[in-house]
């Protein structure tokens, strides 16, 4: 008997190359690349007013806002959990921290707490998740209508402005021509991207998504985990609620309302299986910027800004249905 | 000889159902205990409450001569348990390597994942078992053998007191029978201890010391391999011997 061929079964399938699952990942994000390369190149040339430095300012300070949340949400989505209540959020921290600058505390001060917040938000969310059982996507919806129902009991539902200059001026500002808004997102995309490859803790988020009760025997710290994935979701819309107050002047319980939607498209664009285990840092940020693009360039067209509500439907449906196919492929 | 395991009275049950009954259960240093029943015996919870994933509803656990309570499979981990799961617990989107290390990576600067380390020493181990998976392919796509190896493979990352293996042979190949048993008698050879739960006779009859048959949550029978026949065995499985 030739012992080196036991063990050596034919091959079910043909993606057992991690390579070749990498490359795919690749093209997917190369597809996505090319796809918003095209929708500007069209936008230049039909509308006058697409390829002037205000507008592309203005979508990637948009695309930067909803990247930001999209890597949360793909954080969350590689455990085979969703995040519904990041809209929520995102308007609750812009009320947080437009309320505590108008009481005169420090910008730094504002913001931490607001980020705190965030932490505990998420910590509630994966607290139900995982110790009360529920799942994700209930827990996450009552999060969805909890935390827009707080922000507008502590501003009274009433916009709150009078921000500090400093602070407005943030969202506008650049380092040596590039936007404060796109190197927040560079300081996401860095730990995130270590996190995912490089950690344990990324090895565990892959784990959990994959094949949670096997990570279980395991031992994997499965508990653990998750409550990272929600609270560091949670915190990334307290970080994006905080810049959209910057951005708009104003803190308002309807900021960032229906963008988890976005946070989800964006994800998927960009690659993530809603199933679990498979995402990355750069497909949720080339997804936020085709979505961004698309609603400029409707605002631009003159198409009803509806228009762009009723497209991500269907974007998620197209690429989430695509997605099935290939899981039942194998 | 030094005992490893020593279970004593050890009940279980999930609501109304008594999945064990008053199982008592002592594993020696270095044996290969086969451990046979019906499906419904309570095979499978005595290895989980083993593992750390079920607590006994009563009874006791010695372990390497302590009293322990393994409260999850990292408790019976850390005591030298290893575990090969019937479904084999792997998870198809990782790697191989990530697999075999799973909730153990190894490290580099204190946090970083050491992905040179962790591939070139599941290359070792899976050449140990003469299996031709890969350490960077991911498991989706390979085959009930290759995929046995990874599974076994885990257990030799530590130097486990006792490995538990549950059903090795049901989902590979008839070639493949041979190197998990003289992969067991390796580990009896290295003196670990092992539990070997499987439906086939033959398997247990080769590589087992001792055979403990089970049968709706009791143990019927627990004797030197010298001293059982496979009929007597076949018939304490069936019912139709009711203790020996």
């Amino acid at each position: 008997m030739d012992l080196m061929e036991l063990f050596t079964g034919p091959r079910k399938g043909a993606v057992a190359d991690p390579r070749v699952a990498r490359l795919r990942m690749y093209l997917n994000n190369l597809a996505v690349f090319f796809l918003v390369c095209a929708m500007w190149i069209t936008l230049s040339l039909v509308t006058s007013t697409f390829a002037t430095t205000g507008n592309i300012t203005n979508v990637l300070r948009q695309s930067s806002l909803w990247s930001i949340i999209a890597i949360g949400q793909t954080v969350v989505l590689i455990t085979a959990g969703i995040d519904l209540s990041i809209g929520s959020v995102v308007g609750l921290s812009s009320c947080i921290v437009a309320l505590m600058l108008n009481k005169g505390y420090p910008i730094s001060v504002s913001c931490v707490f607001t980020c705190l917040c965030g932490l505990g938000v998420g910590a509630v969310h994966a607290f139900g998740i995982t110790k009360g059982k529920l799942p994700p996507f209930i827990m996450t919806l009552a999060g969805l209508t909890t935390w827009f129902g707080v922000g507008l009991l502590i501003t009274g539902a009433m916009p709150i402005g009078n921000l500090p200059a400093d602070f407005k001026n943030f969202s506008r500002g650049d380092v040596l021509g590039i936007p404060n808004l796109f190197l927040c997102v560079i300081g996401v995309m860095i730990p995130t991207y270590i996190i995912l490859n490089h950690t344990r803790l990324g090895n565990h988020l892959y784990s959990i998504g994959s094949n949670r009760p096997g990570a279980e025997l395991n031992a994997v710290p499965v508990t653990r985990t998750i409550f990272f994935a929600y609270m560091y979701s949670s915190l990334l819309a307290s970080i994006v609620g905080i810049l959209v107050a910057a951005r708009l002047s104003l803190g308002i319980a309807s900021n960032g309302f229906t963008w988890e939607l976005q946070a989800v498209a964006s994800s998927v664009i960009g690659g993530t299986s809603l199933f679990g285990a498979v995402g990355g840092v750069f497909g949720p940020v080339l997804g936020a910027t085709v979505l961004s693009t698309i609603n400029n360039g409707a605002n631009l067209l003159n198409v009803q800004p509806y228009w762009q509500r009723i497209l991500t439907g269907v974007i998620i449906v197209a690429v989430v249905f695509f997605d099935q196919l290939k899981k039942r492929g194998k | 000889m030094t005992e490893i395991v020593n279970l004593s009275n050890i009940y279980k049950s999930f609501g109304a159902v008594q999945a064990l009954i008053d199982f008592n259960l002592s594993i020696n240093e270095g044996e290969i205990v086969g451990l046979m029943g019906d499906n419904g015996a309570g095979k499978s919870t005595l290895l989980k409450i083993l593992a750390g994933n079920f607590l006994p509803t009563s009874g006791n656990i010695n372990f390497n001569g302590e009293d322990v309570v393994f409260n999850n499979p990292k408790d019976a981990r850390k005591a030298g348990v290893e575990v090969v799961y019937q479904d084999l617990a792997l998870c198809d989107h990782l790697t191989a390597a990530k697999n075999i290390y799973l909730s153990r990576e190894a490290k580099r600067f204190g946090f970083l994942l050491d992905h040179k380390k962790m591939n070139e020493t599941s290359q070792k181990l899976l050449d140990e078992l003469n299996s031709s998976a890969r350490p960077g392919d991911v498991v989706t796509g390979m085959s009930g053998g290759q995929r046995q190896a990874i599974a076994i493979a885990r257990t030799r990352l530590s130097e486990p007191k006792i490995v538990l293996m549950d059903e090795p042979t049901a989902a590979v190949s008839v070639a493949q029978v041979p190197v998990i048993l003289d992969y067991i008698r390796s580990l009896k050879k290295q003196n670990h201890s092992v539990l070997l739960i499987s439906h086939r006779l033959p398997d247990i009859m080769e590589v087992c010391d001792r055979i403990a048959v089970m049968r709706l949550g009791e143990k019927v029978c627990d004797k030197n391999k010298s001293d059982c026949n496979p009929e007597e065995i076949t018939g304490l499985i069936t019912g139709a011997i009711k203790s020996a």
